[in-house]
């Protein structure tokens, strides 16, 4: 099997044309020898003491932005239960109890009297107001009026 | 520091994702600093890669370990740890990017572009770039992230993901939110680029590149 495979060698090799290795084959190679051998960034003792307080630092920030928000919110509902509450009142005392509006007291207009708005015309004097309808029809099981008399 | 180290020494051998449901569940400050221990370098190497600044990535790295704390109960235990801080810190990058670019005309949705388009506005490589010798003392790690700053973010994260975090295409299509063929592409692109860019170090160094090819 082994000196078959050995025969059958320079017949593969004769078929198969050797790889071309490119011109600039060790050129690449030099390059990435070298970007593996950079030197590594030294890392100052003090980087971890700097990150934390960085991270404190940012915490603050938040508690302080989320203590803000909280209060803005409180503020907002306080000053609409404020704004509310005068409108939930009735009416008429609105004017006397609404918020950052002082009462006006406006003096009452007088018009002079007219005649022609006095004087009443003669009214005819009003007929009595007819019994409905509803009430001169027999009500059942009940006492029903006697019929008008006829003349 | 409010954790004690008997604390800490007792969660050293949890992994990543037991350690972040001890903290989901039990708000465990131990098990947060554990992760950030484990975490601050690659983190901060990835970053600085990326904004090319020691005193931004430092400051990014506490920014996403900062997000981690904020945004805990967003993680699920079916996601690999590792990935999801790594997307953390990758959008926390690139906020950094849109801010500084925020004049420019391009927006963040060209980073969704597809395999096939161009590099978008938006990728405008960093020319503002300045060597920082507390990282790259040498000439050839400042050449090499100088080139680094010199590709377009997209790519560029990408072949951060990939050559120095050593993450697979799995990871990085999911850090980067994209098709795993667009991650190929990017770092095939990221590679050519930086070939062409680091050429004349390499020559320095080596002289002309021979083939093997014979």
């Amino acid at each position: 099997m082994n000196e078959r495979e050995h025969k059958n060698q320079p017949l593969l090799k004769a078929f198969l044309s050797s790889v071309p290795v490119p011109e600039d084959f060790e050129l690449q190679l030099w390059i990435r020898r070298a970007l593996r051998e950079l030197p590594s960034v030294h890392i100052p003792d003090t980087f971890e003491e700097a990150l934390w307080q960085r991270i404190h630092a940012e915490q603050q920030i938040n508690s302080w932005r989320h203590g803000l928000a909280i209060s803005v919110l409180l503020t907002a509902l306080w000053g609409g239960i404020l704004g509310l509450w005068p409108a939930s009142r009735s009416s008429t005392s609105v004017t006397q109890t609404a918020p950052l509006r002082g009462v006006v007291v406006t003096e009452p207009l007088l018009i002079p009297a007219d005649q022609r708005f006095i004087e009443i015309p003669p009214q005819p004097p009003r007929k009595p107001s007819l019994q409905p309808q509803r009430s001169l029809m027999p009500i059942p099981g009940g006492t029903n009026p006697l019929p008008p008399p006829e003349e | 520091m409010p954790v004690r180290p008997s604390e800490l020494k007792a969660l050293t051998e949890l992994t990543d994702e037991d350690l972040m449901r001890l903290f989901q569940q039990d708000n465990s400050e131990a098990a947060y600093t554990v992760l950030v221990r484990r975490y601050r370098s690659p983190i901060t190497n990835f970053l600085y890669r990326f904004v090319g600044n020691y005193d931004d990535a430092l400051d990014l790295a506490q920014e996403t370990f900062l997000r981690l704390y904020k945004y805990k109960h967003t993680y699920h235990s079916v996601q690999r740890f590792s990935t999801w801080l790594y997307t953390i810190a990758t959008n926390v990058a690139r906020t950094f990017y849109q801010q500084r670019n925020r004049y420019s005309t391009a927006s963040l949705t060209s980073m969704q572009s597809s395999e096939e388009e161009e590099p978008s506005e938006w990728e405008i490589p960093d020319t503002s770039y300045i060597p920082d010798q507390r990282v790259d003392s040498t000439y050839i790690a400042q050449r090499i992230q100088k080139a680094l700053m010199q590709l377009p973010p997209v790519f560029r994260e990408a072949i951060v993901l990939r050559e120095i975090l050593e993450l697979s295409y799995e990871e990085i299509a999911e850090v980067m939110q994209t098709e795993l063929g667009t991650v190929k592409s990017r770092i095939n692109r990221a590679r050519q680029r930086l070939q062409e860019l680091l050429r004349d170090v390499y020559e320095e160094l080596y002289g002309t590149p021979t083939s093997q090819a014979e």
